[in-house]
Parts: C-alpha cells; sequence; structure tokens
C-alpha cells in the first residue's frame, strides 16, 4: 500500500472510529401535507420525554419548509423546548414532559431536519415523537400507539417510525412520513475518502484502461 | 139548761167548716156561713160545724141552752179544747144546756142530720140562748145551711182563705245558746213579726162569721177581724210557736194538723219565752209539725169594761217565735189513730188529746159511748224523768158514785210505735189496781179531780198507756199529766267513726280512720275498737297505730287483726288510727278489713252506721313480665355459642317458668347444637339438642335467665344461617310485648373455598417493550404501549391472562386504566392491567404482541417511571 491510501484510510479510521463524544443521527423527514391544505388550521406538536429520569437526549428540529405554506403563531414551548418553527426547534430532556407546539399553513410538502443527540437507557428509553394536531388541539388520528405520525426512541442507532393517519377515523389521509438518514460527517468522508481510492486505482492499473 | 142569768149574753159562734163530699173528695176549705151559699155535705160522723163558745165572763160560768134541731143534729166535738160541760148528753137534735165555766170555752159541733138530695139544700136557723153570766146572757140566731154536690160559691167572708199567709215569712233560725242552768237548753232569740189593723168599730168580739141577731141584723166582716196563716212546710218549723200581739189586742190560734178535719183552737201554754230568759213563762204558744197550720185571729180587746164594750181598732203587730222544741220533743205526743191503735180495734181517735194549761202538762179526754174499756195514748221521752198525771172524770150528771179510772202503762222495747200490742212491754198499772183511782163524788160545777198525782219514772223511749174507765159505762173522762226530766240531761259526749269508708290503698300503705268525739269534750274518753276482716286474714294487716295524746304523736297499738284502745284527751275531738296493711307479693284480689267501735268509757258510741269502717287493701301485685332483652341473639361463627337473656321485669318475688322454641329461620336443625339455659340450682343445664320446645325457670328474686345455643360446626361452604328463639308462653308471668318475643341468631359460615393460585410469574418468558409515551391531547393522558415478547421456547398455552404489575410508580401518577389493585402477586397493592390473550392468537416462541397502552396521569411534571412483571393465571 501506498503512502497516499495508507494517509486516506488513517483519517477515515479517525473520522469513523467513533471518537466523538456523543452519537448524533440526523433524518429528514418529508411529510405528504396535501391532504391538508384547504382543511383548516393545524398545528405540529413535538414531545420529548424523559424515560429514564436523565438528561442526557437532545432533539434539534430545523430548516422547516412548508411548501407554499408557513408557521403561524407562537409556539408553545414546554419543559426543555425551545425556539420555534421557523428558527428551528430544540427540545431536551431537562424535564420529564418536554414538548413544542406551533401551528402552520399546509403546504403540499412538509420537511424539516431532525437531529438527535445523546441516548437515553434503552430499558427506559427517551422517546420523541412528533403529532399533528387539528384545529381543536387533539391529535389527528394514526395508526400510531400514540396517535403519533413519528416515533423515535433515544437510543442509539434507532431510526423514527413513521405511521399515516388512520382511516377508520379520520378522512385527512396522510401517508406516513418519509424519513431519509442524512449520513454523518466522518461516514460521508470515509466514502468519499473511498470513492477516490477507487477512482485512483483504476487510473493506475493499466489492465483497468483496457 | 141551767146556771143561765144576764140579760146581756155574749155567744161567740165561731163558725169554722171543713167540709168534705161524701165521696171524700176534698173540696177545699170552706166555712159555715149561714147567710151565703151552701156547704159540702159532711161524711157522716164528721163534725160539720164547730161552734166555739166562749165565756169571757171573770166571775160566772155560762149556761147556753141548745135548742132542738129538726134537719140538724148536735154532735159532740169532743169538746176538747176547753172546760166545756154538757149536762146531759147530746142528743141528736137536743136540746140541751152545755155550761161554759169562767174564762173557758166550749166548742160543739153540728151536723147535718141527712145529707140533702143531690143540688139540694137543707137549712135551719138556730137560736143559742145564754144565760148565768150577768154580762154575756142574750140570745143569738144563726142560720146553718147545707146542701150536697156541686159545692157551690166560696163565701165571701171566708177568713180563713182570705188570712194573710206568713208561712213565706221565715223565722230565723235558733242560735245555740246553752241555759246556764240546764245545759242544752236552747231558748229561742229571733222573731218574725206581722202588722195588721183592725178596723170597725161596732164589731162583736170574737166572731169570724156572719153574726145574725135576734133583730135580723147583722155586722157584716171583717168586723175588726185580721187573719194570719202560718204553715210550717215540709222540714220546717218543729215545735213551739211562740206569739204575742200588741197591747189592746188579742190572738186567738187555730190550728188545723194534717189528716184532721177542721182547726182547733190549740193553745199549748204560755210558758214560752222569746229571748235568753228562763224560765219561760211569759207568752202563749201552739206546737207545730211539718205540716200544721195555724191561723192567728187577731181582733181588738174590749176596752170599755164589763157591760160596756169598746172595741178600739188600730194598727197592732203580731210577733211569732220560733220556740225551742226540747220540751215538746220530750212531750211528743200523740194521739193514736185508727190505723195503729194497740187495742185492735181500728177504730179512729178523732181528737186525743189538746195541750193547754201549764206547758209540760198534757191534758187528754175522752169520751167513749157504750165505753170500749180503754184508750190509747202514746208519748216518747228522749231521756229519763218522771212522769206525772192524774186521771180524772169530767161526769156530771150521770151519776154514777165510782167509777173506777185507771191508767196503765207500757213501753215499746224498740223506742218505736209499735201497731201489735204484744209488742209492748207492761209497765204499771192494772185493772182494779189503778195508778190512780175515781174518789168522791163529782160535785157540780166544774171538774173533780178523781185520782192523786201519779208519779211514774220513765226511761228515754217511747210510752203508750191506756186509760181505763172500767165497765161501767161510758164516762167522760181527762187524763192530766205532765213530765219533767229528773235532772238536766247529762252531757252527751258521743264517739263514732267519721267515715264508713276507710279508704282503699295499695298493699303496704296506711289507712287512716278518724274516730270522731262529739259532745261533751271535757273529760277523756277511751274508745275500744276491734280490726278484723272482711276478705283480709290478719296476715294481711300490719301495725296498727293511733293517736297518742299522753306522749304525743303516734303509737303502736299492735299487729294485725286484734281488739285496741284509743284515748281521747280532754277537749281532743277526735283520734286517727292508722292501719297499715302488709306487703305481700301474692298476685290477688282486692281485700277488705273492718274497724268497728266496740265500746266506749265516758262516751256513748254514736249512730250504728257510723261504728263500721270498712277498708280495702288494693292489690298491687302483678304477674312479672318476660321478654328478650334483644331480638338479636346474635352473629357466631359455627360451633359458638349464642347466649340470649330473658329478662323478667316487675313482680320478681314469685317463681316464673316460660317456656320457648329453637327453630329455623334459614338453618336447619343439624345446625343447632346443644341448648342450655340458667339453672334453678346455679349455673348451665342441658336442655336439649336442635329445634324443639324448651322451658327455663326463674327463682323468686331472680330477673334473668340466659339460653345458650350453640351452633353446629359443619365444613359446607354456604350462606349465613338463622335461627329464632320464639317465647311460647309463661306461669307465673306475663309475655311481654310481642315485639321482643322473637330474637334471632346468625350462624356466620366459617368454611371458605380453598385458596386459588397465585399468579405465575412470567417475566422470564415474556418480556416488556415500552412502546413510545406521548401525551395523548384527545385523551388528556400519558400513554405508553406495551409489547410482549415471548422470548423464550416455552409456549404460553392460551387462553392465558396475563398481567402488567405495575410497581414504582410516583405518588404523582395515576395509573388511569389499570384493571385492579394485586393482592396475591407481589409486590401488593401494585396497579395491573389485564391483557386478554385470545385463544386464537399463537403464543408461540418468538412471538411479539403489543397489546395495550398503559395510561396515566400526573400532578407534576416529573418523570413516569415504573417496573413491569407479567403474571399468569388468573389471581393476581
Amino acid at each position: 500500500m501506498r503512502a497516499p491510501v495508507v494517509l486516506l484510510i488513517t483519517l477515515c479510521g479517525l473520522l469513523a472510529g467513533g471518537v466523538t463524544p456523543a452519537r448524533a443521527a440526523s433524518f429528514t423527514i418529508t411529510l405528504d401535507t396535501s391532504a391538508l391544505v384547504g382543511a383548516g388550521s393545524f398545528a405540529l406538536d413535538f414531545q420529548l420525554v424523559d424515560g429514564d429520569g436523565a438528561a442526557n437526549t437532545t432533539v434539534v428540529l430545523r430548516d422547516f419548509t412548508f411548501g407554499a405554506g408557513g408557521p403561524t403563531g407562537s409556539p408553545t414551548l414546554v419543559g426543555g423546548a425551545s425556539g420555534s418553527l421557523a428558527t428551528g426547534l430544540t427540545l431536551q430532556d431537562t424535564m420529564f414532559f418536554n414538548g413544542a407546539a406551533q401551528g402552520f399553513t399546509p403546504g403540499a410538502t412538509l420537511a424539516f431536519l431532525l437531529e438527535v443527540s445523546g441516548s437515553s437507557d434503552p430499558a427506559r428509553p427517551d422517546f420523541f415523537t412528533m403529532a399533528l394536531l387539528d384545529s381543536n388541539g387533539f391529535e389527528v388520528p394514526t395508526l400510531g400507539s400514540a396517535e403519533e405520525l413519528l416515533s423515535l426512541a433515544l437510543v442509539g442507532g434507532a431510526a423514527p417510525e413513521s405511521f399515516a393517519t388512520d382511516p377508520n377515523r379520520t378522512s385527512l389521509d396522510v401517508p406516513a412520513p418519509t424519513v431519509t438518514t442524512v449520513p454523518e460527517p466522518a461516514t460521508a468522508l470515509l466514502l468519499l475518502t473511498g470513492a477516490l481510492l477507487v477512482v485512483h486505482e483504476r487510473r493506475r492499473d493499466p489492465r483497468a484502461r483496457r | 139548761m141551767r146556771g143561765m142569768s144576764g140579760i146581756r149574753a155574749a155567744v161567740l159562734i165561731l163558725c169554722a167548716f171543713w167540709a168534705h163530699d161524701a165521696a171524700g173528695q176534698g173540696a177545699g176549705p170552706t166555712r159555715f156561713d149561714p147567710s151565703s151559699g151552701p156547704i159540702q155535705v159532711p161524711a157522716t160522723g164528721q163534725a160539720a160545724q164547730v161552734i166555739t163558745i166562749y165565756n169571757t165572763d171573770p166571775s160566772s160560768p155560762l149556761s147556753v141552752d141548745l135548742p132542738p134541731l129538726s134537719s140538724f143534729e148536735w154532735t159532740d166535738a169532743s169538746a176538747a179544747a176547753g172546760y166545756c160541760v154538757a149536762d146531759v148528753t147530746l142528743p141528736s137534735t137536743g136540746p140541751a144546756t152545755v155550761t161554759v165555766d169562767v174564762g173557758s170555752t166550749c166548742i160543739l159541733s153540728v151536723a147535718v142530720l141527712a145529707p140533702p138530695a143531690p143540688g139540694q139544700s137543707v137549712e135551719e136557723i138556730v137560736t143559742l140562748s145564754a144565760s148565768g153570766s150577768a154580762t154575756l146572757s142574750g140570745a143569738y140566731t144563726l142560720r146553718a145551711t147545707a146542701s150536697s154536690g156541686g159545692g157551690g160559691p166560696a163565701p165571701a167572708n171566708d177568713h180563713f182563705a182570705a188570712a194573710e199567709d206568713l208561712s213565706g215569712l221565715a223565722i230565723p233560725p235558733f242560735v245555740a245558746a246553752p241555759h246556764p242552768l240546764l245545759p242544752g237548753l236552747i231558748v229561742p232569740r229571733d222573731t218574725v213579726s206581722a202588722v195588721g189593723t183592725t178596723v170597725g168599730s161596732t164589731r162583736e168580739p170574737f166572731e169570724y162569721g156572719t153574726v145574725v141577731k135576734e133583730d135580723g141584723s147583722e155586722t157584716p166582716p171583717p168586723n175588726g177581724t185580721v187573719w194570719f196563716r202560718f204553715t210550717s212546710p215540709a222540714g220546717g218549723l218543729a215545735g213551739r210557736l211562740g206569739y204575742r200581739v200588741s197591747p189592746g189586742f188579742f190572738v186567738t190560734p187555730l190550728v188545723q194538723r194534717p189528716g184532721a178535719a177542721e182547726p182547733m183552737p190549740d193553745q199549748r201554754g204560755t210558758d214560752f219565752a222569746p229571748g235568753n230568759t228562763w224560765p219561760p213563762s211569759s207568752l202563749p204558744f201552739v206546737r207545730m209539725e211539718p205540716g200544721h197550720t195555724v191561723w192567728f185571729q187577731v181582733q181588738a180587746t174590749d176596752t170599755g169594761g164589763v157591760g160596756t164594750p169598746v172595741w178600739t181598732d188600730g194598727p197592732f203587730t203580731l210577733e211569732l217565735y220560733q220556740a225551742p222544741n226540747e220540751q215538746d220533743s220530750i212531750l211528743n205526743a200523740y194521739s193514736i189513730t185508727g190505723a195503729d191503735n194497740p187495742d185492735g180495734t181500728g177504730r179512729p181517735w178523732t181528737d186525743g188529746f189538746t195541750w193547754f194549761g201549764d206547758g209540760d202538762t198534757f191534758h187528754l179526754t175522752a169520751d167513749q159511748p157504750g165505753g170500749p174499756p180503754n184508750m190509747w195514748f202514746t208519748a216518747s221521752f228522749d231521756r229519763p224523768g218522771l212522769w206525772t198525771f192524774r186521771a180524772f172524770s169530767e161526769q156530771a150528771t150521770r151519776g154514777a158514785s165510782t167509777r173506777p179510772l185507771g191508767v196503765r202503762l207500757y213501753r215499746a222495747p224498740t223506742g218505736q210505735r209499735v201497731t201489735d200490742p204484744s209488742e209492748l212491754a207492761f209497765v204499771q198499772g192494772t185493772t182494779g189496781s189503778l195508778l190512780g183511782s175515781y174518789s168522791g163524788y163529782p160535785t157540780y160545777p166544774g171538774p173533780v179531780w178523781s185520782s192523786a198525782l201519779v208519779d211514774v219514772p220513765v226511761e228515754a223511749g217511747r210510752y203508750y198507756w191506756s186509760v181505763d174507765e172500767g165497765a161501767e159505762g161510758p164516762t167522760f173522762y181527762s187524763l192530766l199529766s205532765s213530765y219533767r226530766a229528773v235532772a238536766p240531761p247529762p252531757p252527751t259526749t258521743v264517739v263514732a267513726l267519721q267515715s264508713t269508708n276507710a279508704g282503699a290503698i295499695e298493699e303496704g300503705g296506711f289507712h287512716q280512720i278518724h274516730i270522731r268525739r262529739t259532745g261533751d269534750l271535757s273529760a277523756a274518753t277511751t274508745v275500744t275498737f276491734a280490726i278484723r276482716g272482711g276478705t283480709a286474714t290478719t296476715d294481711d294487716i300490719g301495725l296498727v297505730r293511733g293517736t297518742d295524746h299522753v306522749n304525743g304523736g303516734f303509737a303502736t297499738l299492735g299487729t294485725g287483726f286484734g281488739t285496741y284502745t284509743l284515748t281521747f284527751n280532754p277537749g281532743v275531738d277526735y283520734v286517727l288510727l292508722a292501719v297499715a296493711s302488709a306487703q305481700d307479693s301474692a298476685v290477688e284480689p282486692d281485700e277488705t278489713f273492718v274497724v268497728e267501735l266496740l265500746s266506749a268509757t265516758g262516751a256513748t258510741l254514736g249512730d250504728a252506721s257510723l261504728r263500721l269502717a270498712t277498708g280495702t287493701i288494693v292489690n298491687d301485685d302483678v304477674l312479672p313480665v318476660v321478654a328478650f332483652q334483644s331480638t338479636n341473639a346474635g352473629g357466631l361463627a359455627e360451633g359458638g355459642l349464642h347466649q340470649i337473656q330473658i329478662t323478667r321485669t316487675g313482680n320478681l318475688a314469685v317463681a316464673s317458668t316460660v317456656t320457648f322454641a329453637v327453630r329455623g329461620g334459614t338453618a336447619t336443625t343439624d345446625d343447632i347444637g346443644l341448648v342450655r339455659g340458667t339453672s334453678v340450682s346455679g349455673g348451665f343445664a342441658d336442655l336439649g339438642t336442635g329445634f324443639g320446645t324448651y322451658s327455663l325457670t326463674f327463682n323468686p328474686g331472680v330477673g334473668h335467665v340466659v339460653v345458650g345455643v350453640a351452633s353446629a360446626q359443619d365444613g359446607a361452604v354456604e350462606p349465613d344461617e338463622t335461627f329464632v328463639l320464639e317465647l311460647l308462653s309463661a306461669t307465673g308471668a306475663t309475655l311481654g310485648d310481642a315485639s321482643l318475643r322473637l330474637a334471632t341468631g346468625t350462624i356466620v359460615n366459617d368454611d371458605v373455598p380453598p385458596p386459588p393460585s397465585c399468579a405465575t410469574d412470567l417475566s422470564g418468558i415474556l418480556t416488556v417493550t415500552r412502546g413510545p409515551m406521548r401525551y395523548v391531547w384527545m385523551r388528556q393522558r400519558f400513554e405508553q404501549a406495551i409489547t410482549l415478547t415471548n422470548t423464550t421456547n416455552t409456549a404460553i398455552p392460551a387462553p392465558v391472562h396475563v398481567a402488567v404489575a405495575l410497581d414504582g410508580l410516583g405518588a404523582h401518577v395515576t395509573m388511569v386504566n389499570a384493571s385492579g389493585v394485586t393482592s396475591c402477586a407481589t409486590p401488593a397493592g401494585s396497579p395491573y392491567i389485564v391483557f386478554p390473550i385470545r385463544s386464537d392468537i399463537p403464543w408461540g416462541p418468538g412471538v411479539r404482541v403489543t397489546i395495550v397502552n398503559l395510561a396515566f396521569t400526573t400532578t407534576q411534571n416529573l418523570p413516569i417511571t415504573y417496573t413491569t412483571r407479567v403474571l399468569g393465571g388468573t389471581s393476581r
């Protein structure tokens, strides 16, 4: 192995070797809200419930896009919640119940970035959930066990689960949100390094060119 | 006719007629009036007209010739009132002569010979010629008229009917004023007066009828006469009625007794004294009885002297005095009517006696033509005394030389009037051995006393005497008698019970009986009395006590029946006897005892009706009452002993037996074990087992007994059961209120099914995965899903009930959908939720089942922390 390759592998190892003090995960959440357009006013309800009693998890919600819509009003913040839909929301498990809710005008698609950091006791995990509230402040029924559209146990490696609205209990047909994992920087660097190494090897091997 | 003297004779005719028709119908009083209408024909044998002749000449007797009559006849109305001596036996048609003694009155009568035919009348002019008196001689004519039927108009000048009635004037009652010498004598003090005025200066004295003189002139009434009438009503005046009229007038009384045909002059005496004076000697009086009527004829006196009568009319006052009754009551003599004539002849005694003279003298005259051997009189004496009498004959013309005249005295043993002579006890005097005898030949004029005064001691009581004129034919005789008490009556002290009712008092109480003493209280009196049974026995009587005047207070005399004495100290008018009844416990009828006065020392016992008093001992013993103390005989587990108390209240002195039944409510006889009860000998006694009828006895003094009912111990798991005790009957007691005759006991089932196996901890087989916890706004609570996963190869057979025990929840947290709380599974008290696992869900290894949300509410924003365990089975 040549020296440049060794250097890249070492760099990737450093980036992906988990030397960061807390785990973090990011997800892009996309929600088809076209069914909500013209159906009234709605709100997004985000909750971070502390399951293990330790302040060890943080959820950041940012980069909200509402299609033709947008946030309305001011957020209702409880516990370790802060921010707004416009500026981004941060939920920390400093209390048992930490939540934020704010109205919005739906457009065709709602998307935001979900960033999770920290990890709770797997036996009694902290849970992050998102629900869609109607104009009465009640959840639009979903197929989730707690009327949520999105839930995430804040333990290492867990990915959010998403649920569509319950057609048996509501006429608002909102599909389950799409969750796309956003790679972490080290992972992205490792992938980039791997790609560069592949390209480099093909250029140096004449047999590859043949 | 003899002894007629003087030119002027005043024949004073008083005619009074009380005629009755032949049928005996009362036609009312009327008066013969020759100048007026007819009179009623009198019954045969009765006096038709009474002619009273007064001789007012102070010095000469007056002879009155009675002319022969054709349609009328002379009859002798007994001459009872006066000193009128007929020198011949009055023939039926005359002529005859009667002599009127100086200052005396003679009463004759005229009767029609034959009743006229109905509607007819007979009339005859009668001229009386008086002689022998220097001042009263003369001739007067009267017209006698009789008719039958119809009665005719009342005489216009009926002075009797027109008399002013004084009966309405209440003569004040006496106020007792004991005489200083004769204690007990009561003298009068109160009077009533009537006033009137005589009018008519030319009146003839003493007349009250129309007088037709020889010259045919008449003097119309009232001719200076005023009449008063006084009737003593039933229960009214009985005794002397004194009278007095103003100076210048005089008054003549006539008294008509009940049943008498006519009023009679009835001056009983002159010893009546108004006021507290003694001896009574100043006023005349008449004797009244209830029903008697007295007429008072007030006339002016002749103030012009003899031969020159001047009648000065004017106002006067008639005073009436209610007199003391003591002497009259002593001399309570009555003639005997035919109905009770002891001689058995039934012959009426028409006018048996007249009071006159010196007060206490009783002058009887009688004449029985053809002579019955004796005539009867009676009198009663209220105290011992000396009865003095003498019999005399006023025989004037019959010429008999010796006429034995005897009196026999008898006593009525009963003190009451008798109708059978055999009841009489002979006292003194026999035929031929007379108390007094005729002696001497009568001289004329005037009566000859024919016997010596004879004194006969008499006791208190009623006496009868007969006057025997012997067998020599009719005679005209008189009996003059008097009575004097030998001494003033001793002060009377009478002891009697105050009441015949000694009261009705419950056992143990005191019957208080007053023994009263009346009369003279100056000395001590001892009374002896007995206490004896009515229906009570001596055991029913307790202490006998009585007033102790010697030591004061009460003294115990004894106990029970017996004879006791109590003493009245001087001045004491009553003693109190207290008879206690014994308090027993016997239930019995009321009983009576009697207190009887037996004798007294220093007093006499009062009326027999007040010698006995009856006391009633009211039974206060009633049967006791038995009842359950409570209707609840308790609830005890099987095998327990139910104890029920039967109480007895009221009279506990007697023994009582109560019978009761033990029977089912829902229990059966097998559920009942031993039945026990209080034993009469103490402790408990076995009565039997199971249902049945049992008895228990209360000893005297015992207020309750206890019934013990043991329940049987079985192993059956069953509901609680009940049994009933019922009081059925009692002897020596009565059952109490029906509400306390039943008591119910409960046998509490103590047999339980085996406890279920407790939950199996499946935590090692089924793991719990918690879903997201979220606050669900629509349900206002935190919810968290639970997922069970079989982590082993062990199959959990269906159906399976799985419980999740939740523990560790904080106080601020409430699980709102828990199915219950663990009891047998540990830790107890944790909420759990049941996951019904249907049988069609395969519950094999690796199967993961999300079951249900747990739901919580919290009061604080603090963690909801809990642990879970999976439990199997149905018991948690």
